[in-house]
């Protein structure tokens, strides 16, 4: 036996788990090798003081915090068969539901609001009303009546007078001059 | 109650008996920390794990199979949480870029004492510096003392794994207590004469 096949051994020999037949090889590799013999000590010493190693223990209120948390939590099955998880779970999937009524449908109501006389009754339907005016279309940054718009302001022709307004251009875009200023202007240009 | 087996202080359990709960809890409560401990090193951490399998065994109550040594089956249950808080420990580890420190080693002491006592917290170092699967054969084996064939069924390997970790995990202690020897600390100076093998 050499001292690779013993070394393997080694552990098991320490216990004496060996048949009897391996126990002596292995004790007459022993007798002529010393580092093995050296190694078989301190495999003993070590499993010898692993033994004897101080033993812990958990806190002293230990069993009583673990029944106490038993006594509170449930197992598993028992959760899934309780009446207030079946309530709970319901609750959930009435939540769940409505949403998505909402969102997939849209909020749609109709509206009764009386008149002041308190004679008449209006009824509205409450439905997403979207303005295809405003709303621009896809690929097109502003609507196309944006865009006619600020197309004609910038071909307008330049006008000496004020009252020369093209008639295309909105209010919005006329700036008020008054007529000192514009002479001013006329002046340096 | 003090008196029942194990396997029928755990019919009663099964039967929901609070108290004989309780016992089960005093019975296994030791054994188990020592255990859990010994892998990982950390008292808070270590109840915690404890308790898991506690209030696990007691959820798992009506499914023990008696075909199993009561005792096997609760090492493997602690065995299984101790594995996962390792997984969960060496994922926090990689993502805080822990795993680029090197890990202490044992440290040389500053005076060299060849007093046999000596040796135990080295020992304890060291058995804390074993990779896991060494550790724990380890540890169930030259501490608990349990046998092979129940040490194979809690770490779901064959007997030949089991003894072939244990040689390795016993050489490897060795060769990490080994620089003490050198530094005149033999180990076999403090073995007493009847331990001596030659």
């Amino acid at each position: 036996m050499n001292c690779r096949k013993v070394s393997r051994k080694l552990s098991v020999y320490i216990e004496d788990d060996l048949s009897p037949a391996e126990k002596l090889r292995i004790e007459q590799h022993l007798k002529d090798c010393s580092n093995c013999r050296r190694k078989a000590a301190d495999l003993k010493l070590i499993v010898e003081t692993a033994s004897q190693l101080e033993h812990v223990e958990p806190g002293a209120y230990f069993v009583n915090r673990t029944l106490c948390a038993i006594s509170q939590r449930r197992s598993p099955r028992e959760i899934l068969t309780s009446w207030r998880y079946r309530m709970t779970l319901s609750g959930v999937a009435f939540v769940v539901a409505a949403s998505t009524t909402f969102f997939v449908i849209g909020p749609s109501a109709t509206m009764v609001v009386q008149s002041p006389a308190g004679q008449t009754t209006i009824q509205a339907e409450m439905t997403p009303v979207i303005d295809s005016s405003t709303t621009p279309e896809k690929g097109f940054p502003v609507s196309d009546e944006a865009l006619k718009r600020d197309m004609a302001l910038s071909e307008t022709p330049k006008s000496d007078s004020l009252n020369n307004e093209p008639e295309t251009l909105p209010r919005q875009y006329v700036q008020p001059v008054s007529i000192k200023q514009k002479a001013k202007s006329d002046r340096v240009f | 109650m003090n008196t029942i087996s194990d396997k029928e202080l755990f019919n009663l359990v099964a039967g929901d008996d609070q108290r004989a709960f309780g016992e089960f809890v005093e019975r296994y409560k030791n054994r188990l920390y020592n255990f859990i401990f010994r892998i990982i090193p950390e008292k808070e951490a270590a109840e915690d794990i404890l308790q898991d399998t506690f209030l696990r065994v007691y959820n798992q109550r009506k499914n023990y199979s008696p075909d199993f040594a009561l005792s096997t089956w609760v090492y493997t249950i602690a065995l299984n949480l101790v594995r996962s808080e390792l997984r969960k420990r060496k994922l926090r580890k990689y993502l805080s870029l822990d795993f680029l420190k090197e890990e202490n080693d044992i440290e040389l002491p500053d005076t060299i004492n060849p007093e046999p006592g000596r040796l135990m917290p080295l020992l304890e170092k060291a058995i804390k510096n074993l990779p896991e699967e060494y550790r724990t054969a380890f540890v169930l084996c030259d501490i608990e003392r349990l046998p092979y064939n129940e040490i194979a069924e809690i770490m779901r390997v064959p007997v030949g794994t089991v003894k072939s970790r244990i040689n390795r995990a016993r050489s490897m202690l060795r060769e990490k207590l080994l620089p003490f020897k050198e530094l005149n600390y033999e180990l076999s100076k403090g073995l007493p004469q009847a331990l001596c093998l030659y």
